[in-house]
């Protein structure tokens, strides 16, 4: 791979010194120039962010006690923010617009000034909406004092570089937001994760995907997003070869300070010279502790020490994403490049079985008493090959006693078993037992539906919650259950929690933790601030579709930075409120055909109409305006309005299935109706007509016959009926056919957006 | 005419050779020498550097010298390097990892030019030894003392001593904590820990050994999905009676190789045959 330095010429970096000398405490000043740019990782010239002319934004240095001055000049034609992840500071300092501070605005400049008064490997991102997915990220760190009695020997002192991961897709991000909103399965088609019926039946798992879409779930991935370059320092490929002129050698030790820039990408780190140490997570030090991989989810930060362990190679640190479909490199030390093996892709089955063993008929999950917490059990790992492979275990079977593992695979290679990281084996270097006060708990139950990607706690995405409020000098500890389906990186702003990890007063201090689906976490933190601090599900798109809570310290102190908190909230929610747009239409030999919508949480307002090309066939149009119920959405009641107009021929009369007739050419209705998502994800739809005829209709689109071609089919009781097939070509094209009551067969093209 | 039609013959011949030989729009040409040794390897070497439209390799095995071409505008001959090396061929820019080497078949083993030094294997390993004795007993071994008790107590077709056996394997089955299992044992015992549970209780419920042998079916089908994650201290048998259960026979787990058979006891105590070894 080439490295791509599409920053041109000039990169000019503005860092000024300015010590204060009159005082211990230093004052350190940066200048961050925020502009549109364009990228090339592709081959394609997209739009992105870059700061002080590249991505991602310089790394920012200081020392536990300096004071960070940092003057952000917004050049965008758009408003922009920037949070500083994981630090201790001033509420009005914390980067979040509408919550914390007004917007900074375009062409203004903003200064952020705070006291540092912790260390560590952080970083810092915008908060404003999905700008930290086009560039806005980059590590903050912030080094120990000389003579701090903490630093460690052979840790502290080690060869040193930041690295910040980070995705990058083509696609406008607006465009992701709006695609997973609408359930398309665009990305799991460039993932080959579709898990149709055809690769179904292949695998031998019919069976296991009939059961899942009995239980109302569409196939699923370990991530959503599909990307077309994962980054290291915005790069596909590192080198860390020499440190202070120095060039790296065999036996040296290095510190790698990785933050997890993300939008929506967990990693997998695996190295190739031997076992990773893990040194410190979130900009707090742990014991160290040996792993042969670890998984960092979105916005966690870990420091590792890897050994070079030979002269005259250089050893790969692998980053994989969790879906396995993109990787990039980092070779530590000098020589030939010692590669390690690519994860193996996964298998979807039988992460597809396990989801059905876990979800009960009503969508709720359930953990057969496993009380599973702090990672400790991947139950994906039914969908890591190379975990079958490994444990070292001969078993000699005769042929009588043949499982299903052993057809036609490799011979098992003897390894040992693969260490992974989880939170149980941290283990904080000093007691972090929280100062004494009034102890007070809340619960929070993880909850979503991936069908329509709607993401919350309780059921209740941002903007339809009020404010947690808090104390000072309170205790509070969170118990929090995940019941969805994907895993969530839960990050607290201006606090670290101790992470309840059987570690006693050892507990390891966090401000990200990842939950797993059904598992159980309990973290407590002091609340020894003052403001509004958001708690929020790092993954980009589903904090933005209201995956969070405002903690609250009451009594409110006023914010300078906001003159008008209640208008400047109700900003804020519009985050979570913004209705996601989508329409289809097939132009078709025989008609057009087609749809669109406008939903958000809980409505949805969409029209689906019919244009024949003669009046014979007819015009059709329906419009739907209803409210999803429940935490699963099935139920949905609606009103809707029907205009038809078809010109049928002498005395013609229309009798339904009731023996209701209907006799006119032109016909507009209003109704009642209600629809309701069955197994098999069938939606069967009652609805009745101002003049008292009923129609029930039974439909589904988009069954995954194959990876690309998808079925659709309709029938209802006014005697009409349709079933297609369509052939996806493109992200918004497909080729179509189908046969229609009214209008007879037809072929075409469908174009959806 | 004829001439004409010989001209066309002869572009039309000539068109596909020509094509072949500048594939790519930004071609480029490097050539590598590629550790390997066979006709095997020259093919796994350029299945793994072709790519349509992107870049063609050919590797010459006296030589062994890769000419690899390329498409410099969308990739580089590293890329292609890299790919190569990642099944399982060295070359001077990478080193292919250790288990895709070790994959290779034994024809293929070529020498490698880098060795890994004993002396950074041998740190490792020292490392690790302590860690690997305090694996060594596994955390269900008592599960498994206590599944051999039951058994035993059922070829002495002992209903009361059943009892207290399954009784106690109960017990050892509800101690068991999930969190502190290894990721294998882990999903295995997820799978199985509620029957056995199950199972084991209504074993302990009676002294009929007539109805205690008909659970210990399943309970014996439980207990070998979990045996075979497990760190063994020594071999197990897995053994099968193709009598019982009216001739759809049925399996249990026994330390000795020797047939001791639990579902007849003294009726048939020979009856039966090793299925498989538990290692
Ligand atoms: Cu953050
Ligand atoms: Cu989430």
């Amino acid at each position: 791979m080439q490295k791509r330095h599409f920053w041109s010429g000039c990169l000019f970096v503005i860092i000024l010194w300015s010590a204060c000398s009159t005082w211990a405490q230093k004052v350190v000043r940066y200048d961050l120039y925020i502009q549109d740019t364009t990228v090339n990782f592709t081959g394609k010239t997209k739009r992105a962010i870059a700061v002080n002319g590249q991505i991602p934004m310089p790394d920012l240095h200081f020392t536990e006690g300096d004071t960070a001055e940092i003057w952000v000049h917004n050049q965008l034609e758009e408003s922009t923010s920037l949070h500083w992840h994981g630090l201790f500071l001033p509420n009005k300092e914390d980067g979040v617009p509408y919550l914390t501070q007004m917007p900074i605005a375009p062409g203004a400049t903003h200064v952020y000034r705070f006291p540092l008064i912790q260390n560590g490997t952080h970083w810092y991102h915008s908060h404003s909406g999905l700008q930290e997915q086009i560039g806005m990220y980059g590590s903050f760190i912030i080094h120990k004092r000389e003579g701090d009695k903490t630093v460690r020997k052979g840790i502290d002192d080690l060869p040193v570089m930041p690295v910040i991961l980070s995705e990058w897709t083509d696609m406008k991000p607006e465009n992701v937001h709006r695609m997973l909103h609408n359930a398309n399965d665009w990305f799991a088609l460039r993932k080959n994760a579709v898990q149709s019926y055809t690769e179904a039946a292949q695998a031998g798992k019919l069976g296991v995907k009939f059961s899942n879409e009995w239980k109302r779930m569409l196939a699923m991935d370990v991530s959503d997003v599909y990307y077309d370059k994962v980054l290291l320092n915005g790069q596909t490929e590192l080198q860390f070869d020499q440190y202070n002129q120095q060039p790296l050698k065999a036996g040296d030790k290095v510190r790698l300070r990785i933050s997890n820039g993300g939008a929506s990408s967990y990693f997998w780190l695996r190295y190739a010279g031997g076992k990773i140490t893990v040194v410190a997570t979130d900009g707090n030090d742990v014991e160290p502790v040996d792993v042969d991989r670890l998984i960092i989810a979105v916005s966690e930060t870990y420091d590792i020490v890897l050994t070079i362990p030979q002269e005259g190679l250089s050893y790969e640190l692998l980053a994989t994403t969790e879906d396995r479909t993109q990787s990039a490199s980092m070779y530590i030390g000098n020589g030939i490049r010692q590669l390690i093996s690519p994860l193996p892709r996964l298998r979807y089955f039988e992460g597809m079985k396990m989801m059905n063993d876990m979800m009960k008929m009503n969508g709720d999950m359930k953990d057969m008493g496993m009380n599973m917490s702090l990672n400790q059990m991947d139950m994906n790992m039914v969908m890591y090959p190379e975990a079958m492979n490994a444990g070292g275990k001969g078993q000699q079977m005769d042929h009588s006693a043949h499982d299903g593992h052993s057809n036609g695979m490799q011979p098992m290679v003897k390894k040992p078993g693969i260490v992974t990281l989880n939170y149980a084996m941290m283990k904080a270097t000093a007691p972090t037992t929280l100062p004494d006060g009034p102890v007070r708990t809340l619960t929070f139950e993880l909850t979503g539906n991936m069908n329509r990607y709607v993401w919350s706690l309780d059921n209740k995405v941002v903007s339809e919650t009020d404010k947690i409020l808090i104390r000072k000098g309170e205790n509070l500890r969170l118990v929090i259950y995940n019941n969805s389906m994907m895993r969530h990186p839960m990050h607290l702003h201006g606090h670290d929690f101790r992470v309840l990890n059987g570690q006693g007063a050892y507990a390891p201090l966090k401000n990200v933790i990842d939950i797993m689906p059904m598992e159980t976490d309990t973290l407590e933190f002091h609340a020894n601030a003052e403001g509004d601090w958001f708690f929020h599900c790092h993954i980009l798109y589903h904090m933005m579709s209201g995956m969070g809570r405002i903690f609250s310290y009451t009594p409110a102190t006023p914010n300078p930075l906001l003159p008008e908190p209640k208008k400047a909230l109700r900003m804020l929610y519009m985050d979570d409120r913004m209705p996601h747009f989508m329409a289809e239409n097939d132009f078709a030999s025989n008609g057009n055909d087609g749809m669109f919508m406008l939903q958000n949480t809980r409505w949805s307002l969409g029209t689906e109409w019919r244009l024949g090309y003669n009046s014979m066939h007819g015009f059709e149009t329906e419009t739907h305006l209803g409210r999803y119920i429940g935490r699963m959405q099935w139920l949905m009641p609606f009103v809707g309005f029907d205009w038809r107009y078809r010109k049928m021929g002498h005395h013609e009369v229309e009798r339904n299935l009731f023996g209701q007739t209907n006799t006119k050419d032109n016909r507009a209705m209003l109704s009642l109706g209600v629809q309701y998502t069955l197994p098999m994800l069938v939606q069967f739809q009652a609805e009745v007509y101002q003049d008292g005829n009923l129609r029930l209709q039974l439909m589904r689109e988009d069954i995954p016959l194959a990876k690309r071609l998808r079925m659709s089919f309709m029938v209802n009781t006014d005697k009409e009926y349709m079933a297609g097939l369509r052939y996806i070509i493109h992200r918004n094209f497909a080729l179509s056919a189908h046969y229609d009551s009214d209008m007879g067969f037809g072929a075409g093209l469908t174009v959806s957006y | 005419m004829k001439s004409i039609i010989k001209i066309a013959a002869l572009i039309l011949f000539l068109l596909p050779v020509s094509a072949s030989a500048q594939q790519f729009k930004h071609s480029k040409q490097v050539t590598v020498p590629v550790s390997g040794n066979c006709d095997m390897c020259a093919a796994t070497i350029q299945k793994a550097g072709n790519a349509k439209q992107l870049s063609s390799v050919s590797w010459n095995k006296d030589t062994k010298i890769a000419t690899i071409t390329f498409d410099s505008s969308r990739t580089s001959a590293d890329a292609v390097l890299k790919k190569i090396a990642l099944a399982g061929y060295d070359n001077p820019s990478f080193r292919a990892p250790e288990d895709v080497y070790a994959a290779l078949p034994g024809c293929c083993k070529y020498e490698r030019a880098v060795a890994v030094q004993p002396a950074a294997q041998h740190h490792q390993m020292q490392d690790h030894k302590p860690h690997e004795q305090i694996q060594n007993q596994s955390l269900l071994q008592p599960v498994l003392n206590n599944y051999l008790a039951v058994k035993d107590a059922l070829v002495q077709s002992d209903g009361a001593a059943v009892q207290q056996q399954a009784t106690a394997l109960q017990k050892t089955l509800e101690g068991i904590s999930m969190s502190s299992l290894g990721e294998k044992e882990h999903m295995a015992w997820m799978k199985v820990y509620e029957q056995l549970i199950a199972e084991s209780k209504v074993m302990a419920a009676g002294k009929d050994v007539a109805k205690q042998r008909r659970v210990f079916i399943e309970l014996s089908q439980h207990m070998y999905t979990l045996v075979q994650t497990m760190e063994l201290t020594e071999p197990l048998y897995w053994q099968f009676c193709p009598m019982y259960n009216n001739g759809k026979g049925a399996n249990w787990i026994s330390k000795e190789k020797e047939i001791q058979n639990p579902y007849y006891g003294s009726q048939m105590l020979t009856c039966g045959r090793v299925a498989a070894t538990i290692e």
